[in-house]
C-alpha cells in the first residue's frame, strides 16, 4: 500500500463543530503510475492562501481554511518512503486539490536490458 | 469518509435555525451512530451520492436578500444549470469524472456524480434579479426579497 491513513475513524463523522467553526474531513482520491502519487481532494471555499499542505516524512497532511472561516478541512496521510519531499506540485482549481508527489529516483522503476548469452 | 452529506429533510438543517427542534441533538447524533455502522458494511461508491443529496447546500437569509451557497468542488459554470422561479430554486450539473489515465487507484472517495436537488425557498423572491457566481468551487446564489417579502421597520411610538 502506498498510503495510510492517520486517524481512521476520524472520517466517519465528516463535519463536527466546534469553537464557532467546522471541521470537516474532505473527500480524497489517490493514483499511483510509476512517477507519481496523484492526490485530488475537494476543498470547496478554499484559495491558495488559505491552502497548507506539509510533508514531513511519513506524513502528509493538508489542511485547508474556507475564504469565510466557515470550514476547515484536515486530513493526514502516511505515505511510505518513496517520495521525493522536495519534488511536490500542488494545483488548486474549481475547488479541488491536486497534489502531484512525485517518486524518488531510487524507487522508479528501472528496464533492464536482458542479453542474450 | 462516506458519509460528508448528511440527510437534509427540514429547514433547520439548511441554516435557518433549531427553534422547536428540543431533540434535534439526538437526531443528529442517531445519523453519525448510523453512518458510522454504514461505514463499515459499504464498499465503493457511496450510496448518498446516488440519492441526491449532493451538492450539500447552506440558506441564509440577509434580511433583504436570501444566500443560498452551493459545495460543488470540480464542478465548473459550463457544467452547471441553475433555475429559479418566485419560490424555487434548482441546480443540477455533473461532476465529470476524473479518473486519470495509466494509473492505478488506490483511494476513490470522489465519484463523478449527476445531481439535481430542487429547494422550496422560504419566502418569495424576485427572481429577475437574482445573481449567481461562482468561485473556488463554491456557488453562490443572491436572492432578493419580493417587496411583499422585504423585512418592514415598525416605528414605535411613545404613547
Amino acid at each position: 500500500m502506498a498510503q495510510q491513513e492517520i486517524q481512521k475513524q476520524s472520517h466517519a463523522v465528516e463535519r463536527t463543530k466546534a469553537n464557532g467553526s467546522t471541521n470537516a474531513t474532505p473527500r480524497v482520491d489517490i493514483y499511483e503510475n510509476d512517477q507519481e502519487l496523484l492526490l485530488l481532494a475537494d476543498l470547496p471555499g478554499v484559495d491558495p492562501d488559505g491552502l497548507s499542505v506539509r510533508f514531513d516524512p511519513p506524513e502528509l497532511r493538508i489542511e485547508g481554511r474556507q475564504e469565510n472561516h466557515a470550514v476547515v478541512f484536515t486530513r493526514a496521510f502516511e505515505l511510505d518512503q518513496r517520495i521525493d519531499p522536495d519534488n511536490i506540485h500542488a494545483e488548486l482549481k474549481h475547488g479541488v486539490l491536486r497534489l502531484h508527489l512525485k517518486k524518488s529516483e531510487s524507487f522508479k522503476p528501472k528496464k533492464i536490458p536482458v542479453k542474450t548469452g | 469518509m462516506l458519509a460528508r452529506w448528511k440527510e437534509w429533510r427540514d429547514w433547520d438543517d439548511l441554516g435557518l435555525g433549531r427553534f422547536g427542534r428540543p431533540f434535534a441533538g439526538l437526531d443528529e447524533l442517531r445519523r453519525e451512530m448510523d453512518s458510522l455502522l454504514s461505514d463499515f458494511e459499504r464498499e465503493g461508491v457511496p450510496a448518498r451520492w446516488q440519492a441526491g443529496l449532493w451538492p450539500r447546500l447552506e440558506l441564509n437569509d440577509e434580511g433583504k436578500w436570501l444566500l443560498l451557497q452551493a459545495e460543488l468542488p470540480g464542478v465548473t459554470e459550463k457544467e452547471l444549470d441553475v433555475t429559479v422561479t418566485a419560490d424555487t430554486l434548482t441546480v443540477r450539473g455533473t461532476r465529470k469524472d476524473e479518473v486519470p489515465g495509466g494509473y492505478s487507484v488506490h483511494r476513490r472517495e470522489r465519484p463523478a456524480v449527476e445531481f439535481a436537488r430542487s429547494i422550496t425557498l422560504p419566502c418569495r423572491i424576485d427572481a429577475e434579479r437574482a445573481e449567481a457566481t461562482m468561485k473556488n468551487g463554491v456557488l453562490s446564489l443572491r436572492l432578493p426579497k419580493a417587496a411583499e417579502a422585504q423585512p418592514k421597520q415598525i416605528t414605535v411610538k411613545a404613547s
